[in-house]
């Protein structure tokens, strides 16, 4: 019922291929009831939570960009941590239910365009951490979105990805869309470098398979 | 301390094993150091790791890589813990006491020593360091290979 509003689930990519119009269409008729936000799970993706709580060095200090923040529970996961997080949506009104849903948070929530982000966000980033965006947009739009993702990063900043796998040759009906093995050599020629690619399968925590990656900057 | 488990491998080779256990460390959010006595091991390791599933992988790294310290399971000859691993897996004859003595283990979970029960000489030297750590007083879990590939815990 969720997903018959998305036009690109319709078999037809709508002429937006950010897909604006969808999503700011789930958030206002969920009207505040989280259940009916397909991807508002109310806590940090399992694989991003894990991920923060095995870091040896901590997160504490580091400057977090979190993409596509959604409600906030990613944001939140990393702050908690001690990370100094920033936090953008395409959508106004996701932005608006993070701040209320966390009225003392540390995260600086704001609304923002993955393709038109702030100029004084470059280069600004330690760790940028993406959760299911890249998987929700036009595959045409993936180099592209690469590439805005490594000019964030900061010289030694690396770049997180959580994403549901597939195989290459895999056939897919999204959205979402999973993200092939090929998207490491787009990330490539982006100039984002593999530092570890994880290959997760499907568990009873997660459901699906998944990449877990974080990539440098190339050079 | 950590709990010290002796794997005796009987049916299955290590490549076979050694997935499985790491694939269920990190199933439970820990990471995984992997000790052998030999360079030549690990290129071998590195292999396993990369090709022992038609359709995954074990995604792991050695200190020639760098980032050692992100790699959910880090493949080394020495002593070092750079990935925060909560099991460490000997192979081969790797010496567990001796890096028990050289640093400290807290962070460990759990260490396993595997050998092969076929190589008299991994079995002589897994003897020994069963005499060792049960005379240092360690925890230590014997465990065998049953012929179905599920393991037994014999003492």
């Amino acid at each position: 019922m969720k997903l018959s509003l998305d036009p690109a689930m319709q078999g037809a990519l709508a002429e937006d291929s950010k897909r604006q119009e969808w999503f700011e269409t789930v958030y206002s008729k969920a009207q505040e009831d989280p259940a009916r936000v397909p991807w508002a799970n109310l806590s940090a993706h399992p694989l991003t939570e894990a991920f923060v709580k095995t870091q040896v060095r901590g997160i504490d200090g580091l400057r977090v960009l979190d993409i596509g923040c959604g409600l906030g529970d990613n944001a939140e996961c990393f702050a908690a941590e001690g990370a100094q997080v920033t936090a953008f949506d395409f959508v106004a009104q996701a932005v608006e239910w993070a701040k209320r849903r966390f009225p003392q948070t540390k995260v600086a929530y704001r609304q923002a365009d993955l393709f038109a982000l702030p100029e004084e966000w470059r280069g600004q980033f330690d760790l940028v951490h993406e959760c299911y965006t890249l998987q929700a947009i036009s595959v045409a739009l993936i180099p592209q979105a690469l590439g805005i993702l490594r000019d964030l990063l900061a010289p030694d900043g690396k770049l997180l990805i959580v994403a549901r796998a597939r195989a290459e040759d895999e056939e897919v009906s999204g959205p979402p869309w999973p993200l092939p093995p090929s998207v490491f050599d787009i990330a490539k020629a982006q100039g984002l470098e593999p530092v570890v690619i994880e290959d997760i399968a499907a568990t009873e925590r997660i459901g699906r398979r998944h990449w877990r990656a974080v990539l440098k900057r190339a050079g | 301390m950590p709990e010290i488990w002796f794997y005796h491998l009987q049916h299955q080779p290590l490549e076979k094993v050694l997935p499985s256990l790491v694939e269920k460390a990190l199933d439970k959010g820990w990471r995984v150091v992997v000790q052998a006595a030999a360079e030549e091991r690990l290129d071998a390791l590195d292999d396993t790791l990369w090709t022992y599933a038609d359709a995954s992988f074990l995604a792991h790294g050695r200190a020639r890589d760098g980032d050692a310290e992100m790699q959910p399971i880090y493949l080394t000859t020495g002593s070092e813990n750079p990935n925060g691993a909560r099991l460490r897996l000997f192979v081969e004859g790797a010496d567990v006491a001796a890096l028990l003595i050289a640093e400290p283990c807290d962070m460990y979970e759990r260490m396993i020593l595997l050998f092969d029960g076929a190589d008299e000489d991994q079995l002589i030297a897994a003897r020994m360091q069963w005499k060792t750590l049960k005379g240092q007083g360690h925890t230590l879990a014997y465990w065998q290979q049953g012929e179905r590939g599920g393991w037994e815990k014999k003492a």
